[in-house]
């Protein structure tokens, strides 16, 4: 049985491993702390099985997910300054729409040439009309 | 061009804001360890990607003052960690159920997805 059991050990390291290694750019304190709540996890969750296989502590290992994805969603939980890599899909949200200079340029022209007409024709009609 | 395969960022950021309201949902009234917690919410295939994922969730909200947590003996096994909600918790969970039923109510309004 001891040959077996080293084999389960090491897939949970292996999977550990996965995920401290995806975990670039999170504040050290914060991968030990995932990954000790993973840790507990799989302690906990092969406790409640009778003697689990191999099988069921790939079970356990999939159901917890991709490693990727579980660094990803610690990252999305940490305010942004203290994480030092963000993930690609955030350069998503960074698209915002800005008035451009030359329509701005454009505008205030507009606005300017209107005004001088305005000024004109007032001007025209007080010096025509004789008061 | 309207990408449907990309649902999967849908999922994701209409479970940001909501899914912390479930955590502690759960935790109303009852203290549960963080597997049964997980499991708990990984059945729910509409709120979780994967069990794993939930971890950093508790790791916030366990910063947040949320939630708190405590080891205990376990009859088989290693000692768990049980999570419990806190008065700051029960203050938030209260906000967002106002909240949400407004903003639940708004967007049925507008998209057209009212319960006949």
């Amino acid at each position: 049985m001891m040959p077996s059991t080293k084999g389960k050990d090491r897939l949970v390291e292996e999977y550990l491993a996965a995920v401290a290694d995806a975990c670039i750019g999170l504040p050290p304190v914060r991968r030990e702390e995932l990954l000790d709540d993973l840790r507990e996890h799989i302690a906990v969750a092969r406790s409640r099985l009778n003697q689990p296989s191999e099988a069921d502590i790939r079970t356990i290992l999939d159901r917890l997910g991709e490693p990727a994805a579980i660094a990803a969603e610690a990252r999305a939980n940490e305010p942004p300054a203290t994480v030092a890599r963000v993930p690609a899909w955030t350069a998503d949200l960074q698209v915002t729409r800005r008035a451009s200079p030359l329509s701005v340029v454009v505008v205030v022209a507009a606005l300017t040439f209107a005004a001088f007409l305005i000024a004109m024709v007032v001007g025209i009609v007080v010096f025509l009309v004789p008061v | 061009m309207l990408d449907m395969d990309r649902d999967g960022g849908l999922g994701t950021a209409l479970r940001r804001g909501t899914l912390e309201f479930c955590v502690l949902a759960l935790l109303e009234g009852q203290r549960r360890y963080g597997v049964e917690l997980v499991t708990r919410l990984g059945a729910e295939s509409a709120l979780t990607t994967s069990e794993g994922t939930l971890y950093p969730l508790l790791s916030r909200l366990r910063r947040a003052g949320w939630v708190d947590t405590f080891w205990q003996e376990s009859p088989a096994g290693p000692p768990r960690r049980y999570y419990g909600l806190t008065s700051h918790g029960k203050a938030a969970l209260a906000h967002f159920r106002e909240e949400w039923v407004a903003f639940r109510d708004a967007v049925d309004h507008i998209v057209g997805t009212e319960r006949t």
